[in-house]
């Protein structure tokens, strides 16, 4: 299941993010902070659920300091919406049902 | 998917839990949603100790078992027995619990046939969870909204046509998805807050919830724990606990900045949260906190207890 979320990194985020058709969710975490672990499995679980509609990927904010500069990242887990690699929503709910909903909106 | 438990070797089984048996037999292992193995700062887990891993794919290759449902059994240990800071001890932690409790660290394991298909044991522990919850008898079914328990319903018979091995749709999904987040939005009560948010998050097909399974049941858990201890409560005492969870409700729902700020503070609305909530109320009302919460630890235990017996079952059964 992991496989489906594509870890992202400042060497392919242009091929990944930028260059996507799709657009993009990006779960902006560190291996450190527990709620960003506790919401792997919800981001997981949308997955294959959108697999045909959006690209989802994560980005370890320790590893890559310039996309979490870019994206200006103060808190995490923080998931943006992106089209082109520029965000276009954050998105804020944390159970799957929720953020179901809103990335419904969003797509549709 | 499908697993083999011990790859179907029950040789194997003895040789993998040998560790594990004998540094939870010393309290050495601290059960954790998390597979903590050699995680710093972190004592070792009794999955993690298992597998000899941190990650949920080597877990599973090495032990044919699911992480979904190490997990869940490492949630009920950690709901049913205090963990403290031990710095002179051996482990640096102590583990205190009922016997009853800690013996269910070994007892999962022990009660797993080698090559069984242990695929199916969450989701259909998730579903003894939604029945036991939706039932007349259930400790807090007072506090569950018509709206939510229909939700709960119609969960429970879509869950029953996938185990039966029957289709749904993603529509039938969207309407029970949509109708759940109205009964949460219009909930108001105060022990509900986690019983709408738990039946709101599990609105999705049974199997594709194992993952995030023990995760949604653990705040569930908490406060369905937290509610049994109102019965050795003074009527004051429990009108201050309703306060606490409006609280606690307010501040996680209240919007956030992309800092985690929050621009209004809730409790402005809430004076009576703000007060139980305030260092003060809970340094003046300790003493009595810690009786009630060891007065009613029969009670949670007796809980948990029943809880790890399901689990038992499903293992032995599969």
């Amino acid at each position: 299941m992991s496989d489906i979320i594509i870890a992202v990194d400042q060497v392919n985020f242009e091929e990944e993010v930028v260059a996507s058709t799709l657009p993009v969710l990006i779960d902006f975490w560190a291996p450190w902070c527990a709620p960003c672990r506790a919401l792997l499995p919800t981001i997981e679980a949308l997955a294959p659920i959108y697999a045909d509609s959006l690209k989802i990927v994560k980005i370890d904010i320790d590893e890559n300091p310039g996309l979490k500069e870019k994206f200006s990242i103060q808190s995490i887990p923080q998931l943006y919406l992106t089209k082109a690699g520029e965000q276009v929503a954050r998105l804020t709910s944390r159970t799957r049902t929720q953020l179901a909903a809103e990335l419904d909106e969003f797509l549709s | 998917m499908t697993f083999e438990a011990f790859a179907g070797h029950p040789v194997f089984k003895t040789q993998m839990l040998e560790t594990v048996r004998a540094r939870w037999s010393a309290r050495a292992l601290a059960p954790s949603l998390d597979l903590n193995w050699k995680r710093e700062g972190q004592p070792d887990s009794i999955g993690g100790t298992l597998a000899e891993t941190q990650d949920r794919g080597e877990f599973e290759l090495r032990t044919g078992i699911p992480a979904d449902l190490a997990q869940l059994c490492e949630l009920l240990i950690a709901a049913g027995v205090r963990t403290s800071d031990a710095p002179d001890g051996a482990a640096g932690f102590s583990l205190e619990g009922a016997d009853a409790l800690l013996a269910f660290g070994i007892e999962w394991l022990d009660a797993i046939r080698p090559g069984a298909d242990l695929g199916l044991i969450v989701p259909l522990f998730a579903r003894h969870c939604l029945d036991l919850l939706l039932k007349p008898e259930f400790d807090l079914a007072a506090h569950i909204s018509l709206e939510l328990r229909d939700v709960g319903f119609r969960i429970l018979i879509l869950w029953g046509r996938e185990l039966a091995g029957q289709g749904t749709t993603r529509a039938e999904w969207r309407d029970v998805q949509r109708a759940a987040m109205a009964a949460t939005a219009n909930d108001a009560g105060a022990w509900s807050y986690r019983i709408a948010t738990f039946i709101e998050a599990i609105a999705w097909p049974v199997r594709s919830v194992s993952r995030e399974f023990a995760g949604l049941f653990e705040p569930f858990l908490f406060n369905w724990s937290m509610y049994l201890e109102t019965a050795f409560m003074t009527d004051e005492e429990r009108t201050d606990r309703e306060h606490l969870l409006l609280g606690w409700k307010a501040l996680a729902t209240a919007p956030r900045d992309e800092a985690g700020n929050i621009d209004v503070d809730p409790l402005d609305a809430l004076p009576e949260s703000r007060r139980v909530i305030s260092s003060d109320h809970i340094a003046r009302t300790m003493d009595r906190v810690l009786a009630v919460r060891e007065a009613a630890r029969g009670r949670k235990d007796e809980l948990i207890r029943s809880l790890m017996d399901a689990v038992l079952t499903l293992i032995r059964g599969a």
